[in-house]
């Protein structure tokens, strides 16, 4: 069943530059998509425009069988969260647990109630020593973590990621990847990953490649990498393991799978060991 | 970040951190209006002594308070010379060419400078010990009655706690700023007054194009966590007053009931 169906969406700001231009896709509940592109090929724009934060200039949204539009926009916030870019200009409360009670307030949930929830949901991203820290002591990792809780506290279905990793230093980077590598597989939730992060698209279950506002192309994983050059023509790269398998091949070597790049090593030192 | 510890919050535990800051702010608004009540001297060591109560009971230290004063001194120098020399009333006591000064023009400037003691100093007990965002709920709540005049009292309190919130995040990124105008030559201590100029614009101009960012990201992150200014939240902190309140309220009537004796019989 697909939670987000987009039909034709349109999306100028100004009416002359086009950022958005008939865009259509469905996204699997459950499932994990990341939508990658260059720098300026509009994936932020499509996510505010899912999330209702833009109004569209055509076509149409569903949200899980709801129609977005200014009736349904209360009841379809509830089911998005945005993770943004920006670790600083996320965070909403004067402490961690201020920041995780802000969407809890706007839910009108009993202040009574909150400190319950505030605590689980701050476990569930390691951060539950961290409850009374004001921003400005936290990492930009810490961060990225309490807007994921305050997002999760939500209880949204749907989650998205705007390049939640492209601020953090490699260690903060690859510990918010595996957190929503873990939330995917724990929860029924639907994610939706923009990113400039090759490796982790390759390991996504369906890929959207937007260039200029348009869907370039979409699939699974081994169907979008499986031509470099194109990729390569619209400034995008392919992940280090798709990248040997080609030159592997030019060279008419075949192996099994290659998945990873320790695969491909085993792969290899059998088929040596195989002549 | 170290210049911005004027009347910063101190978390200790003392009787006064305990107070509903809503008491705190209504036995400042009451301090403020006593400092006008004309009990004369005896009036303002009253007040001065029930500071200096609160200050024992706060447990904050004096030389915190006494710091707090710093940057205001020249501000009250200019003030007390000004006044020194303006006020031509009484017997004059001093005189050096055009400079004349008058008995009433010292007592009157002793006054004010009592009376801005006391207000600076009461503001300071009141900021160094509550917390900034119980404070910021103590003074919607305050101005919840307002409400009926549709004065957006909601709106002002979120626009108090997101200020709080984001001016260390100001100061890091001015720091940041300067740092790296100043990796590009520019230099911000010395020069002459125009390039002095130029050094500030090249921290203006960035600065405001990063909090222009900074604040439709945050609106952004508002709005997509449900927030709808307006439509009815709860809130997580909330207030409540105790029997430590009640006293306190008690004893700021008497006070003031004491300071308009004064005013009417001792003087
Ligand atoms: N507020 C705005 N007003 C006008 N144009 C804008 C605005 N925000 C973005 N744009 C333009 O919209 C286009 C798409 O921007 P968008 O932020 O969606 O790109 P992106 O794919 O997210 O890029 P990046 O990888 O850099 O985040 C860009 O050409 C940008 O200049
Ligand atoms: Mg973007």
């Amino acid at each position: 069943m697909n939670i987000i169906e987009i039909k034709n969406l349109k999306f100028t700001y100004d009416n002359k530059e086009v950022i958005l231009d008939d865009v259509s896709l469905e996204i699997k509940k459950g499932s994990y998509t990341t939508i990658i592109g260059h720098n300026g090929s509009g994936k932020s724009t499509l996510a505010r425009l899912i999330a209702g934060l833009l109004d569209k200039s055509g076509g149409d949204i569903w949200v899980n069988g709801l129609l977005l539009k200014e009736e349904n926009l209360k009841h379809i916030r509830k089911e998005i969260g945005i993770v943004f870019q920006n670790p600083d200009n996320q965070f909403i409360g004067s402490s961690v647990k201020d920041d995780i009670a802000f969407g809890l307030e706007n839910k009108c949930i009993n202040p009574k109630e909150m400190d319950d929830i505030i605590f689980k949901y701050a476990s569930r991203v390691g951060m539950e020593n961290f409850l009374d820290k004001e921003p400005h002591l936290l990492s930009g990792g810490q961060k990225q973590r309490v807007a994921i809780a305050s997002v999760l506290a939500i209880n949204p279905s749907i989650i998205i990621f705007d390049e939640a990793t492209s601020m953090l230093d490699p260690k903060g980077k690859k510990e918010i990847k595996d957190l929503i590598k873990n939330l995917h597989k724990d929860s029924d939730k639907t994610i939706i990953s923009i990113t400039h992060d090759i490796e982790e698209a390759y390991h996504s279950d369906y890929i959207y490649v937007l260039n200029k506002g348009k869907i370039f192309k979409k699939g699974k994983p081994n169907e979008i990498f499986n031509n470099s050059k194109e990729l390569n023509n619209i400034k995008l790269d392919v992940p280090f393991n798709v990248k040997i398998k080609e030159e592997l091949e030019k060279n008419k070597i075949k192996i099994e799978s290659y998945n990873s790049v320790e695969e491909i090593v085993e792969n290899l030192c059998r088929l040596k060991l195989k002549n | 970040m170290n210049n911005f510890t004027i009347g910063k919050y101190l978390p200790l535990d003392s009787f006064v951190h305990k107070l509903d800051p809503r008491t705190k702010i209504i036995m400042l608004l009451l301090i403020m209006g006593a400092v006008f009540i004309k009990s004369g001297w005896i009036g303002y060591f009253i007040i001065l002594g029930f500071i200096a109560l609160s200050l024992i009971l706060s447990k904050i230290k004096i030389s915190y308070v006494l710091n707090a004063f710093k940057p205001l001194i020249m501000m009250m120098v200019f003030l007390i010379v000004i006044n020194v020399l303006v006020i031509k009333e009484g017997n004059l006591i001093f005189s050096y060419g055009f400079i004349k000064i008058y008995d009433k023009a010292i007592l009157d400037t002793l006054y004010i400078s009592v009376r801005l003691l006391i207000m600076i100093s009461a503001s300071t007990i009141l900021t160094m010990s509550s917390n900034p965002l119980d404070l910021t709920v103590g003074i919607e709540k305050l101005l919840k009655p307002l409400g009926r005049f549709n004065f957006p009292y909601e709106d002002v309190a979120m626009m108090i706690s997101i200020a709080l919130r984001f001016i260390p995040t100001i100061i890091e990124e001015t720091q940041k700023i300067m740092n790296a105008q100043r990796s590009r030559g520019v230099d911000y201590e010395e020069g002459k007054i125009k390039e002095k100029i130029q050094a500030v614009l090249s921290l203006i101009v960035p600065l405001f194009s990063t909090s222009l960012n900074m604040a439709e990201d945050l609106a952004s992150a508002m709005e997509a966590r449900g927030y709808i200014p307006q439509e009815p939240r709860t809130r997580y902190r909330d207030l409540k007053y105790n029997i430590k309140d009640y006293i306190v309220f008690l004893i700021g009537v008497l006070l003031v009931v004491l300071l308009v004796w004064v005013s009417y019989y001792a003087i």
